[in-house]
């Protein structure tokens, strides 16, 4: 059996932001049911990558396409329903619930007028999904970070986007937190999503990825299985640093 | 629900309070004299709906409780603009022959205060930190009265001239006409509905313009036509009452501590708080004020705004909510 033709084409892409490239001519190709890392150290490109794959972001060069159309050709609302972004961190602020949260992400399906008829089906589809039912009345921004990375995750499905794209979505957790979100991105690319994600940690890239691509000063180093990325050699490259032999991806401290 | 009938229910008792108050007993109140006093209540009430409902979109917009049309410059931009246009109708009266009073001033208001929205936005997009925003409101407000102070100056020249000029800087809706009136209800009508409809949207920007526009906002739309709504209220009040501070500051924040930060609803609920805010206010300038004449109404929201804007600012200041 054939696999799936790509739902997400990024080629030769190149963005400038406050007037500095930082990324240079990448390219890949992100597929239903496919998990895919981005992995890389601080400034590599790694957010700017995820902005611009959903459009956030516009290319100086090359295009992302989506089912074959241009990303900056698409209205914002049609945008949003076929690629879903969670940040690193929201920038809400008090006042609001954990179900007003989530139903931001039914914004694109909303009328002029009134709610699309599956609007609170939607809403509790997505809170169920990340095991999230319960926080439903919760003030958002009483929530622990685990449950914060949940609840954007939930919103972001709210979306019912068959793209999701994340940034660093577990840099702020415990190890406990950051296994259940990756259990979570796992179950949703077994549910037929595509996954794009930014991670710092290459322990979890491993774990998660179908594919990891490696960033370095906005240029790709290398992409493929993680097996075949996450090398001494490239970690060595992109880092600068050395990974202990037999040791998972344990690191040796320079001069220790 | 229970928020908006409170509104609506103080906004009647208001009303009734200022139908019937003025040296002229209810009992004594001829025809002539009750329309006088309808078509200030009529004003007070666009103009309180519209300050507060501008007040919740700038608030929206910049996603910060401080803002206002007030704080930012937009009603000392609007008023600018509204003084020129009263200078240019009494020394240049050929203007009024290509636009009448009635349309003139309420032009000039949105004309000035699109421009310190204007200037707002620049840095807005700029710098991209509300503080800076706020700062450089304070700083408009600033320089836009004291335009208004040299333009006054100058008027003092002409009696008549500068006694306009000085009651509109003062504020009070005393001096509304029923043409004024009549020109400011659609623009305010239609503004009203135009900030309802941007009311999810602005809920969904809540969450800042990066995360909106991945939801679907359309974030510079949301900008361009929030600010045109906002100019357009801030306009219309300026045109009917002058220079009354505060409103959308204190009506908004008020509501919104009680029915959280839902624009729909909130706007529905300011538009009747605020018309009742400032019925109430125009009856106290009436009849506080000891012996005949009134105190300004922008006197008397400015008295309750001032400590309540202080007070706001300590509480959010506490609370690491700026």
């Amino acid at each position: 059996m054939n696999a799936p033709g790509p739902v997400l084409t990024i080629e030769a892409l190149s963005v400038v932001r406050a007037g500095r490239e930082v990324l240079h001519g990448i390219s890949l190709s992100l597929r239903a049911g496919q998990v895919q890392v981005l992995i890389g150290p601080n400034g590599s490109g790694k957010s700017s990558l995820a902005m611009a794959a959903c459009g956030l972001l516009p290319p100086a060069a090359g295009a992302v396409t989506v089912g074959g159309v241009a990303i900056t050709r698409l209205a914002p609302r049609m945008r949003a329903r076929l690629v879903a972004y969670v940040p690193q961190r929201s920038e809400l602020g008090s006042g609001l619930s954990v179900e007003q949260v989530v139903a931001m992400g039914r914004f694109a399906h909303d009328g002029a007028w009134g709610r699309d008829a599956s609007h609170h089906q939607a809403i509790r589809e997505a809170l169920m999904q990340v095991d999230a039912l319960e926080l439903a009345r919760r003030p958002f921004t009483e929530l622990s970070g685990g449950e914060t990375q949940r609840v954007l995750i939930a919103r972001a499905l709210a979306t019912s986007a068959s793209i999701l794209i994340l940034d660093e979505p577990s840099s702020a957790l415990d190890v406990a937190h950051r296994l259940g979100i990756l259990r979570l991105l796992r179950r949703l690319a077994g549910a037929g999503k595509a996954v794009l994600v930014a991670l710092h940690d290459l322990t979890e890239a491993t774990q998660l990825a179908d594919q990891v691509v490696l960033l370095h000063a906005g240029r790709i180093l290398a992409q493929g299985s993680p097996q075949e990325v996450i090398s001494p050699g490239n970690v060595r490259s992109a880092y600068g640093v050395t990974l202990l032999p037999g040791a998972g991806y344990g690191y040796a401290l320079d001069g220790c | 629900m229970r928020m908006i009938l409170g509104a609506s229910l103080l906004l009647a008792v208001a009303a009734a309070a200022s139908l019937m108050t003025g040296p002229v007993g209810w009992s004594d109140l001829d025809h002539q004299l009750l329309l006088l006093r309808l078509v200030r209540l009529l004003a007070g009430i666009l103009a309180g709906a519209a300050l507060a409902v501008a007040g919740v979109l700038m608030q929206g917009l910049f996603r910060n409780p401080l803002a206002s049309p007030s704080v930012t410059g937009v009603s000392a931009g609007a008023a600018l603009g509204v003084e020129l246009a009263l200078m240019g109708s009494v020394l240049m009266p050929g203007l009024l022959t290509i636009l009448p009073a009635a349309c003139l001033r309420p032009a000039a208001g949105c004309a000035g205060a699109a421009l310190a929205l204007g200037c707002l936005l620049a840095v807005a997009r700029r710098r991209g930190d509300i503080t800076s925003v706020v700062l450089l409101g304070m700083v408009l407000s600033m320089l836009f009265s004291a335009l208004g102070a040299y333009l006054l100056s100058l008027a003092n020249d002409r009696w008549e001239l500068g006694r306009i000029l000085v009651t509109f800087t003062l504020g009070g809706i005393d001096t509304a006409t029923g043409r004024s009136v009549a020109v400011a209800t659609p623009l305010v009508a239609v503004a009203l509905g135009a900030s309802w409809c941007w009311g999810r949207t602005l809920d969904v920007a809540l969450s800042g313009e990066r995360e909106a526009a991945s939801l679907g906002v359309d974030t510079v739309a949301m900008m361009r036509w929030a600010l045109v709504w906002t100019a357009v209220l801030a306009a219309a009040a300026v045109t009917l009452g002058g220079g009354i501070g505060f409103v959308g500051l204190i009506v908004p924040n008020v509501l919104r501590a009680y029915l959280g930060p839902g624009h729909r609803q909130l706007i529905v609920a300011c538009a009747l708080g605020g018309a009742a805010f400032l019925t109430a206010a125009d009856v106290c300038a009436r009849v506080l004020h000891p012996g005949p004449g009134e105190i300004p109404l922008g006197a008397i929201t400015s008295l309750v705004g001032a400590p309540f804007f202080i007070w706001f600012f300590t509480r959010e200041r506490a609370a690491g909510r700026l």
